[in-house]
């Protein structure tokens, strides 16, 4: 998480994850503490001690207790976790994956204990991911093995490599850079090394970069 | 002792199945109606299994509802799965 | 053999039986607690790199423990913890007090009782046997993801002896679910209806549904992958999906396990409240209205948010979120009940009370948690990381052992008659607080690192909070000396207690049944056994030596390997066939009795307990062979070149055995009718015809399998349609061979004379049983000869 960086300049998937986290935070945070507090400064009342009377116990409730006071309790909790519940879908941008032509696609494949990338045009890389600044890269990724996790920690995205099945996952670097990429599903050994770097580079400097690939033959489909 | 009802009950699960066989042999190789004939046969088949050979209709309804359970659970379960990468 | 080892062995009482699953849960809780303080060792410094200063590891090969031994250590960690400590420890209180609260003199079963024990004991024995082997146990996660699982990417003796432990304990929690429920329904002492029910046994009995229809998917996935790893079959290792299949059969079974765990806490909680505030439970009908909704069907409906990240359509994501919100909206109200409780009160802060509140308290914030867990968003980033290990651990320890805690101080002197130690037990508390905090609270800030990761490369922030969690692990383990000193103290010398000590008003403490049977708390708090010898003449030999026959015959099918791995399978399959001998010799000429008593048991009144016992054993095994069948549809939608049907299978064979089978259903029938008639000699008739077709049935099956693997070399390994049909066919075929053993029981206690128009319930119930079975087969037979 850039959570250092101030928000707009934020890449936007950081931003998303950012804000509903917020969101979160707050409301899940202010009801601990409400909760807590309440019961805390409950038993501090109401706990035995010398000199104390023992409050008369009225036994007000029916057969159903306090329903509607319960029922209360329901819309207010409802509407709270509704509410953040509402948030989640409006984030949902986080996961659908866009569909602009201008995308860059990379593919992605898993294995015990690296990760490769393959572009565009056919060349794979094997030790990092090279990406152009401010775009939209869409990841492919599956594995050859085992399930992986690909995980992106300063990007807030990730998504599991299964075998045999093609999951996606978009992101959007807004700095140039070195950033990490490490695995999250156990599998292995060599689970804590799978690791590999995402580098973001301008523009320009990535174009020159990519033109200068040797060219591979397609890929073959799948892993 | 009444022999008509059980006979009755195993002679139709006998034409049935015999009826699934023959849907199978008869029909053009399109997957999905046949797949819906035999379906509907065995679960109608199990329903009567159920009513007649285990005789859940003479359970209180308590036994009735302790079967459902699974059942309905088994559904979302496999009902999940299938649409798990439903395009 | 001498008395002290023949009762405990033999035991089949109620009371000791729960003492045994205490004791063992504490043994294996140790265990447990052992391989993650190596863990936490492991992780409280990272691995140098340049430039880096401070305490660190070498190198990612020179660290503490390597990383074949911390995955070993995680896997086993979470597998011991959750199934051989917490449940157990549960099942240890349920056992003991459960039949005591309503009024019932024991189990309804009572060898099956001690026989889900040992099975229990012995599975966790083969468990960890698995470190002892070449290549060590498996070191996959406790969720062993699939195809990791595989005996490809997971060699040798050991993960598959992890499984077979794994296996031994599902069935072990199946027949004790099907007991305790049965308990319930038909056992309760004449008074006890259903309102009655003290809050304790009414969340055992929760727990109990919920274990019922999750534990069977989880023998499912288990069995195949035993089958898989073993066999050879391809259901996991199938590259279209598999891993996904092992998921979802997981987590189906994984996420209602979680309440399984956390709700016998949440039944102490609702027992130890109102006794130390001076008040009832507040809102107890709708605590139980809410926890019956958790339980069926809002904890059978969430699975999916564990998978928030494999690859699932967006909607599924979506569905199950929402599910996971609402599940929370029950477990809010429950809470604030119990909160409610605290009000207009007067509160002795006594060792269970204090354990009690803390329990709640870190409930509240593992529960929050959770809601974060439940946006598929946030999800992106706090999947698979310390988060999530944070979030788990503050429900599972925190909430749930703290109110196990709690449960055991308040029933020690009811188990005793002495009283523990106050002082050490408020100690106690302070003490596992702190460390626990210590060890779990920094774990919500290390959102971004990975979790199962044996070593880390130095980063500020993660340096710290892994040093800060370690020195938390060390003083929460610390702290649970004081447990085990207090247990001393007790046992040495303790305080007698009065049978009361805490003024309690459940029937366990105070007995409500006049006249009481010999269960019932008339006995005060003495040791059991010490009460008079009232059950020696309950000790069976039988359960024990089956589930040691079962353990032996997995751990020489998990060693088959080895030359001497048949042996040992040979053994096992022996000793259960004399074990299964005895305990039907047992019931044929009554050596095992217990006394016929009054009881409660509506609404299953007009409803013997055997087909009761029976009918609940089915509706586990539809959930079984439902997910089975939903594994075969499933692998089969997404595989492409399945033989087109009709070309492999003989299908007029086929059809030719579902004949026999159905007719065979017919004859069952004609059996039980005969019977109720009078008819003896017709029954056994019946029931012989029974036997031959089923037989048949078998032995075309046979010859159908001879053609299909040496004429068509279509195995069980040969392709994944083979290993489709072979698992499920092969399973249904397991099912009707002990349907012809119990047929051979039948017949023979019937030429004894053991049925008559009056008392014909073995029959009754084997019909049930077969017509299942038929059932199975109405299913099997179109999907996979048809279709």
């Amino acid at each position: 998480m850039l959570s250092w960086l101030p928000f707009a300049a934020m890449p936007p998937t950081v931003k998303i994850f950012t804000t509903l986290q917020n969101y979160y935070l707050i409301l899940g945070g202010a009801a601990s503490v409400i909760v807590i507090g309440y019961m805390v400064f409950q038993i501090a009342k109401n706990r035995e001690r010398p000199g104390r009377q023992t409050p008369a116990y009225h036994h007000e409730e029916g057969e159903w207790g306090n329903w509607k006071g319960v029922l209360m309790l329901l819309c207010v909790t409802g509407s709270v976790l509704a509410f953040v519940e509402y948030q989640t879908f409006a984030s949902a941008n986080l996961v659908a994956i866009p569909d602009p032509p201008s995308a860059l696609l990379v593919g992605v494949t898993g294995q015990q204990y690296s990760w490769s990338f393959t572009y565009p045009n056919g060349y794979t890389d094997f030790q990092n991911m090279t990406v152009p600044v401010d775009s939209i890269v869409i990841l492919n990724i599956t594995s050859r093995d085992v399930t992986h996790g690909l995980y992106i920690p300063e990007l807030d995205v990730a998504k599991d490599a299964q075998p045999g099945v093609y999951s996606e996952l978009w992101f959007n670097a807004t700095q140039t850079g070195v950033y990490t990429i490490q695995c999250r599903q156990l599998c292995g050994v060599g689970h804590a090394l799978m690791l590999s770097k995402l580098v973001v580079e301008s523009v320009a400097q990535y174009n020159a970069w990519y033109a200068k690939l040797p060219v591979a033959p397609p890929a073959k489909g799948g892993a | 002792m009444n022999y008509k009802t059980p006979v009755a009950v195993w002679l139709y699960m006998i034409v049935t199945t015999i009826g699934e066989v023959f849907v199978f042999y008869s029909a053009k190789p399109d997957a999905f109606s046949i797949t819906i004939a035999i379906g509907v046969i065995a679960m109608i088949n199990s329903l009567v299994a159920a009513l007649f050979l285990m005789n859940i209709r003479k359970e209180p309804p308590v036994i009735q509802y302790l079967m459902l359970a699974p059942l309905a659970l088994i559904m979302v379960l496999i009902l999940t799965m299938l649409f798990a990468f439903a395009q | 053999m001498n008395a002290w080892l023949s009762r405990w062995l033999y035991t089949t009482n109620h009371k000791d039986v729960g003492l045994l699953y205490i004791a063992g849960s504490m043994y294996f809780g140790f265990i447990g607690a052992i391989l993650i303080l190596l863990v936490r060792v492991e992780l409280a410094i990272p691995v140098c790199a340049a430039g880096v200063s401070g305490m660190c590891w070498p190198s990612a090969t020179q660290t503490f423990l390597s990383a074949a031994s911390f995955n070993q250590a995680v896997t086993l960690h979470g597998l011991i913890m959750i199934l051989w400590f917490l449940s157990p420890l549960a099942i240890g209180l349920a056992n003991y007090f459960l039949p005591l609260q309503i009024g019932a003199s024991d189990l309804a079963l009572p060898r099956v009782n001690a026989f889900g024990y040992w099975l229990w004991l012995f599975g966790g024995i083969i468990a960890t046997l698995g470190f002892f082997m070449p290549g060590g146990n498996t070191a996959g996660g406790w969720t062993a993801y699939s195809p990791l699982s595989s005996s490809q990417f997971s060699p040798g003796a050991g993960p598959t002896l992890a499984f077979a432990g794994l296996i031994m304990l599902a069935t072990s929690i199946t027949v004790g679910s099907v007991n305790i429920l049965l308990t319930v329904a038909v056992s309760r002492g004449p008074g006890i209806t259903w309102r009655k029910i003290p809050m304790f046994s009414w969340f055992m009995l929760f727990t109990i549904i919920a274990m019922l229809f999750s534990f069977p998917s989880l023998l499912a996935a288990l069995l195949i992958l035993i089958s898989d790893r073993v066999l050879g079959t391809m259901y996991f290792s199938a590259s279209a999906g598999g891993s996904i299949l092992w998921d979802d059969l997981f987590w189906f079974f994984g996420h209602p396990e979680v309440y399984v765990v956390l709700l016998p806490a949440f039944g102490l909680i609702a027992e130890i409240f109102p006794v130390f505030s001076g008040r009832p439970l507040a809102e107890k009908n709708i605590i139980l209205i809410c926890t019956g909704a958790i339980v069926i069907p809002l904890s059978y409906m969430v699975w999916s948010h564990h998978m928030f990240l494999t690859g699932v359509t967006l909607s599924e994501d979506e569905a199950f979120s929402v599910a996971t919100i609402l599940i929370s909206l029950p477990f809010d109200i429950i809470t604030l009940a119990f909160i409610k409780t605290l009000t207009r009160s007067s509160i002795r802060l006594t060792a269970p009370m204090v354990f009690c509140i803390g329990s709640i308290f870190l409930f509240i914030i593992g529960g929050v948690t959770g809601v974060f867990l439940s946006s598929f968003v946030l999800d992106v980033v706090y999947n698979n990381t310390y988060f999530v290990v944070g979030h788990f651990h503050y429900v599972m320890v925190g909430a749930a052992i703290f109110g196990l805690i709690a449960g055991l101080y308040y029933y020690i002197p009811k188990m005793t008659g002495k009283m523990y130690h106050e002082k050490m037990a408020n100690w106690h508390f302070i003490t596992s607080f702190i460390g626990f905090n210590v060890l779990y609270f920094p774990m919500f800030f290390l959102y971004d690192m990975p979790r199962r990761i044996y070593t880390y490369q130095s980063l500020p922030s993660w340096n710290t909070l892994n040093l800060i969690s370690t020195v938390g692990a060390f003083i929460f383990a610390a702290s649970q000396i004081l447990l085990l000193a207090n247990i001393i103290y007790v046992w040495r010398g303790g305080k007698i207690s009065p049978p009361n000590p805490w003024g309690a008003t459940t029937p366990e403490w105070v007995p409500v049944i006049t006249g009481a049977s010999h269960g019932a708390a008339a006995a005060t708090g003495s040791m059991p056994g010490a009460e008079g010898g009232e059950h020696h003449g309950h000790l069976s030999s039988r359960p024990i030596w089956l589930a040691g026959g079962i353990g032996l015959s997995l751990l020489g099918l998990a060693l088959m390997v080895y030359s001497w791995g048949l042996a040992v399978f040979i053994a096992g399959l022996a000793v259960d066939g004399l074990a299964i001998i005895g305990w039907m010799y047992e019931d044929l000429h009554e050596k095992f009795h217990m006394p016929e008593e009054v009881t409660e048991s509506w609404p299953f009144s007009a409803i013997p307990k055997m087909r009761l016992g029976m009918w609940i054993f089915l509706s586990t095994d539809v959930i079984v062979f439902g997910a089975i069948l939903g594994a075969y549809l499933y692998i089969r939608s997404f595989t492409p070149n399945w033989p087109i049907p009709g070309s492999v299978h003989e299908i007029p064979l086929g059809l030719a055995n579902t004949i026999v089978l159905l007719t065979s259903g017919l004859t069952a029938f004609l059996a039980l009718e005969s019977v109720k008639e009078g008819k003896q000699r017709n029954m056994i008739m019946w029931l012989c015809a029974t036997f031959v077709l089923g037989a048949t049935f078998l032995g075309i099956k046979g010859a159908e399998w001879y053609n299909l693997y040496f004429a068509k070399g279509f195995t069980w390994n040969s392709s994944i349609a083979g290993s489709t049909y072979y698992f499920t066919v092969g399973l249904h075929a397991a099912h009707v061979t002990v349907g012809l053993v119990l047929m051979v029981y039948l017949i023979r206690k019937a030429m004894m004379g053991g049925y008559t128009k009056e008392n014909h319930a073995g029959v009754e119930n084997f019909a049930l049983y077969w017509a299942f079975v038929d059932i199975v087969w109405i299913f099997v037979f179109p999907l996979f000869y048809l279709l």
